[in-house]
């Protein structure tokens, strides 16, 4: 069987804490949000539930779901799609190929073209529509306070990167700041698998509650959690056949 | 003997940047203006562009035909125009007939509208263009084009006020001479050798075949260049008469979601984003007509059309 890399997400192991969603920025290096896109290829569906005394809170952690049957993937229009399946089951996406038209967007399930006006609360694409280029902050030649504080331009030129902690990795589809115009999206930090670590996100939970692996390889981790507990997908209705599965709802809360 | 009874072009003449193509930018566009015209079918498109170099001869017709710049010639235009301006009748040739022409491209066949209009304005006096060799040239489909090229432009005018261009089949017909050193021209031509030389060097070396545009580039093919730029030195008369041949318009229906999708997919840049959810704003000097924006249009909003 061909390789497919998934995830698992216990969430009995989760505690919300976040250390994914930042370990994910620093990572891939994702602007702050801006113009309705969030840029979190790794964030949270926060839910508050019930009324006292039965309350329920749940967070469940969210990101491309590598599906098999990936939509943004069919909706891509350009010849030798810019959103393409790897060997390996990875949803990755090329930034040279890519023309911004965000049909991706658009045909992806868990992505909404602006989050605000859309009320979502999250997309696992995003695109970098305005007419700024990428990570405004660190361009600003403004300083915060007159005569006091060095602008955002300084500090990234002194430190020699864009934004002051670029994580400079290299990668054949993507560059480590994604240019102006272009969509961008969770792509399981291949630059690190290739190297054989795991995603940024799944090294830094301090719960392990993320586990990465083949999943089509029965003695992998995630495949062995997937056959002893019964996983839940999201939007499974939708048969994108996504490939990041939870494991472990708590049973209080209303269903995920 | 020599070769030049055989000799044609080849690939090396044609400069292909596949991210301009309209098939590679939306794999449903049904462009094929390139493959259509093509006289020895060396265009296929079921995969994407791709050109079969055993069968190119370098005609360059696919060249005058193509909107967008995915294929262009491989050569500098500006230096092939400021050759012909050294001379008061200048011949312009190709690869065949090298040996009395001024000025050269590989192949006639590459003379598109612009191209001649650019001409017809840059120089003075008289152009002929040496046709001399067609006969027997494999590339010698490309003729009834330009015939039926040069006939258009002078229906819409647009080679009023600007040299003659007259098509010379037979040797006979060719005045050519070479740069003339008289006392008299010899400063004139000593100025306008250094103005060659500097646009030689300026122009660089582009030897490659190749060329890579970023997709979500833009990039102004180079027929629509030099139409701007003969556009920018002409009277507002003859502007009127260029933009009823060469310009286009666009509508949008109510149904326009104001998702920018043609923005981002429009390979020249003629479609700008005003804001994020309105209808985009239309460059017209920037738009070369392929079409691809009312193509790639999901909710059939986008209609385009000739400005006459």
């Amino acid at each position: 069987m061909a390789k497919q890399y998934g995830m698992v997400i216990d969430l009995q192991k989760c505690v919300g804490c976040g250390a994914c969603a930042l370990a994910c920025k620093t990572e891939n290096n994702t602007q702050a949000r801006a113009n309705g896109q969030t840029f979190n290829w790794a964030d949270f569906i926060y839910r508050e539930e019930g009324k006292f005394p039965n309350p329920s809170y749940t967070a469940i952690p969210v990101l491309c779901n590598h599906c098999a049957d990936a939509p943004c993937v069919k909706a891509c229009p350009v010849k030798n799609k810019a959103m393409y399946k790897t060997a390996d089951g990875i949803t990755m996406h090329n930034d040279e190929r890519c023309i911004g038209c965000r049909r991706c967007q658009k045909a992806c399930p868990y992505s909404a073209t602006d989050v605000i006006k859309d009320n979502a609360a999250y997309s696992v694409i995003s695109c970098n529509n305005g007419t700024a280029a990428p990570h405004a902050a660190s361009r600003d030649t403004t300083e915060m306070i007159k005569g006091c504080t060095a602008s955002g331009a300084e500090t990234a030129k002194a430190a020699g990167a864009v934004i002051p902690n670029q994580n400079k990795y290299a990668h054949p589809d993507y560059e480590s700041i994604r240019k102006q115009g272009l969509v961008e999206k969770c792509i399981f930090c291949a630059h690190r698998v290739a190297k054989g670590e795991q995603p940024n996100c799944v090294a830094a939970c301090p719960a392990k509650a993320r586990i990465f692996g083949d999943v089509n390889d029965a003695a992998s981790e995630p495949a062995k959690l997937l056959k002893k507990y019964k996983p839940m997908r999201l939007k499974e209705e939708k048969k994108t056949r996504p490939n990041v599965a939870y494991i472990r709802a708590f049973k209080g809360g209303g269903k995920v | 003997m020599t070769d030049s009874e055989t000799v044609t072009g080849n690939m090396d003449d044609l400069l292909v940047d596949s991210s301009r193509c309209l098939r590679m930018r939306y794999s449903e566009s049904g462009c094929r203006r390139c493959q259509d015209i093509c006289p020895h079918r060396s265009v296929k498109l079921e995969n994407g562009l791709t050109i079969n170099p055993e069968h190119c001869c370098g005609c360059l017709l696919c060249t005058a035909v193509c909107p967008v710049g995915a294929l262009e010639q491989n050569n500098d235009y500006s230096v092939c125009v400021a050759q012909l301006s050294r001379v008061p009748e200048p011949v312009l040739g190709c690869n065949r007939t090298k040996e009395c022409s001024n000025g050269i491209l590989a192949c006639l066949g590459g003379l598109s509208e612009e191209h001649l209009v650019t001409l017809s304005k840059s120089l003075s006096g008289k152009l002929t263009l040496n046709m001399s060799r067609c006969s027997g040239c494999p590339n010698s489909a490309m003729l009834p084009y330009l015939r039926q090229r040069l006939a258009l432009l002078l229906g819409a005018g647009l080679l009023d006020g600007g040299c003659s261009i007259f098509m010379a089949e037979s040797a006979q017909d060719i005045n050519y001479h070479d740069e003339s050193v008289g006392r008299r021209s010899f400063f004139k031509s000593f100025r306008t050798s250094l103005f060659q030389s500097a646009v030689v060097i300026l122009s660089g070396s582009n030897q490659q075949a190749e060329r890579r545009t970023e997709y979500a580039g833009k990039r102004l093919p180079l027929r629509r260049e030099l139409l701007n730029n003969t556009r920018n030195n002409s009277s507002q008369e003859f502007v009127s008469r260029m933009q009823k041949h060469f310009d286009y318009s666009v509508s949008f229906a109510e149904t326009c979601t104001g998702c920018q999708g043609c923005v981002a997919i429009c390979p020249t840049g003629a479609l700008q984003a005003e804001s994020s959810d309105t209808i985009p704003n239309f460059i017209q000097e920037l738009c070369t007509g392929c079409g691809l924006c009312s193509e790639f249009c999901l909710d059939g909003a986008l209609r385009i059309y000739t400005v006459e």
